[in-house]
């Protein structure tokens, strides 16, 4: 079931072919924050976020990131996703190197990222106005995902006029938009309140067994990442570093009863069991 | 907020955004803006009324010769409004105002955007833009006295460095702290440096910049009387300084009133105008208050 394999989750190896548009390789990346300068008699301190991570996410795989705090969870994301870039290593998204944020991929944010100023419907069409996608165009997918993420009636609001998990309905129906091959989720529901969170959790998975995209959630709860995985990263500090790698055998499609049930008690055991020993 | 209702569990909002459709954005923005400028103005001239009326009663309980009555000022007051000499000199003020205050937005902003912008412009103006917040305009009216001679320019040079400074930190202020998750965002969908400036800097900075084009005019409507005053040759200030040298309090007080409503009216405007364009963010106030 698990594996600690000295920072290498699953062997990286360069995809090609259409059929592999939906996987990510990330080939021993590293990342070093700070130490680029020394302050005057003393010496440059210089923070190893990341060091030789790599594993792979198979095309339709949803896999969450489990780590204590400053692990690197959240940088190895936003490299995936072309807004950080590694020291070392290599990102591949379906065979080609990130060097850039692309449009297979696609971001929800911590905090929802939504643009004060624009409305629900504004804000859906965001990405896809940046793309340059023709306003009747982006105005019948972002209806679609109105739809699609069940907030109908709220299309003119404004974000400071939603609650939260609505406002995270919109980051994710952003995100969905443009229709990207890889959804790349950090911390989501992170800032809901936890009725709120497992009813994010269930929408979450209804939306994506409606096509399976693959899918990187970071997360800080165990939990949430047994009852929406298929593979369960997790990760250690000093330096971040890939220590083990579960794979959630529950079966599909899951509803909050699962939580009941022995195998979703022994892979929360599994996971806590790696976590303990970083701590 | 009053007893937010449930719509599902993660669906809890304010009673008024509740209500179901929302009418369209621009008539709500519209809604909005008159209803501020409506309150404002009406509160204004309420609190302006009361200050009447008590400066009536002590000017009648306790006779001052600085301190004529108002509803005297008013009188003379109305009687300056007759002497086209002077309305045109109020006017000449207004224009001195309304130039001064557009040049001043413009370089403010303009400034303001660069240093929030730029680190190295911001640390190479910094000091500069402090001292231009600090030092008063009287100060720096001789020096463009000496500089730009007895011109409109030097007026308007002592009114743009008087307002424009403070749109100027406040537009650095609000560029600089645009929130970084904002701009990832515009990022992650492929927009470049110019993309998210236009699309996510600017249109967030907006409401902060309205708050120094706001203190902006009330400094411009300053930084024209002390200059005008300094010169003492044109416009109101030319009127206040003969009162002032006349002892002739009426007049003198005459003057201030007609600054002080020509202020009025100009905050009131640029306030209409920051509701108007910032309509996002009084609607997201209103939804917190309630």
């Amino acid at each position: 079931m698990s594996q600690l394999q000295g920072g290498t989750a699953t062997a990286a190896r360069a995809p090609e072919g259409p059929a592999d548009a939906g996987r990510v390789v990330v080939d021993g990346v590293g990342k070093t924050f700070g130490g680029a300068k020394a302050r005057r008699g003393r010496a440059p301190v210089a923070h190893a976020a990341l060091a030789d991570v790599s594993l792979t996410i198979e095309p339709s795989e949803f896999v969450s990131i489990v780590g204590p705090s400053g692990c690197g969870k959240t940088t190895l994301l936003r490299m995936v996703a072309g807004l950080t870039r590694p020291d070392a290593g290599r990102v591949l998204v379906a065979g080609r190197e990130v060097t850039g944020p692309g449009p297979e991929r696609s971001m929800v944010f911590q905090q929802a990222g939504l643009l004060p100023w624009l409305t629900v419907m504004e804000n859906i069409s965001f990405g896809l106005r940046l793309q340059g996608v023709p306003a009747a165009r982006r105005a019948e997918r972002a209806a679609e995902l109105v739809h699609l993420v069940q907030l109908e009636g709220f299309e003119q609001h404004l974000p400071g006029e939603l609650s939260g998990g609505m406002q995270q309905r919109v980051g994710l129906a952003r995100a969905l938009a443009v229709d990207p091959k890889i959804l790349l989720m950090d911390e989501p529901f992170g800032a809901l309140d936890e009725i709120t969170r497992r009813q994010m959790q269930g929408e979450l998975l209804r939306i994506w067994a409606a096509d399976r995209k693959t899918s990187l959630f970071v997360t800080h709860s165990v939990e949430e990442a047994v009852v929406l995985s298929d593979r369960i990263i997790v990760m250690g500090t000093k330096p971040g570093r890939v220590v083990a790698e579960i794979h959630v055998d529950l079966p599909r499609p899951r509803g909050t009863d699962v939580e009941e049930t022995p195998d979703f008690l022994r892979l929360r055991n599994e996971v806590w069991q790696w976590l303990d020993r970083q701590l | 907020m009053a007893g937010p209702a449930a719509v599902s569990a993660d669906v809890v909002v304010a009673p008024a955004v509740q209500a179901g459709a929302a009418p369209g954005r621009g008539s709500r923005g519209r809604a909005r803006a008159l209803a501020v400028a409506r309150r404002d103005v009406l509160t204004g001239l309420v609190a302006l009324a009361v200050g009447a009326v008590v400066w009536e009663l002590v000017s009648l309980l306790v006779p001052l010769d600085w301190l004529p009555r108002f509803s005297e000022v008013m009188a003379s007051t109305g009687d300056l409004l007759q002497d086209p000499a002077f309305r045109a000199a109020l006017v000449e003020s207004t224009v001195y105002v309304l130039e001064g205050y557009l040049l001043s937005a413009v370089i403010g902003i303009v400034i303001g955007a660069a240093m929030g912008l730029v680190p190295l412009v911001d640390r190479a103006l910094r000091y500069y833009l402090d001292l231009a917040l600090f030092v008063p305009p009287i100060v720096m009216a001789p020096v463009f006295l000496i500089v730009l001679g007895l011109s409109r320019t030097t007026l308007l040079a002592i009114i743009v460095v008087f307002a424009s400074t403070v749109i100027a930190v406040n537009t650095r202020t609000a560029v600089a702290g645009t929130d970084e998750q904002l701009r990832d965002v515009a990022r992650s969908f492929g927009a470049d440096r110019r993309t998210v400036l236009t699309r996510v800097v600017l249109p967030g900075a907006l409401p902060l910049v309205f708050v120094g084009l706001h203190l902006g005019i009330a400094r411009a409507v300053k930084g024209m009387i002390i200059g005008q005053l300094f010169l003492a040759v044109i416009g109101l200030g030319a009127y206040s300084a003969r009162f002032e040298r006349a002892f002739d309090a009426v007049g003198t007080w005459s003057v201030a009133v007609l600054v002080i409503a020509l202020s009025l009216v100009l905050s009131w405007v640029v306030k209409v105008a920051d509701v108007v364009v910032n309509d996002w963010a009084y609607r997201a106030a209103g939804a917190r208050d309630e």
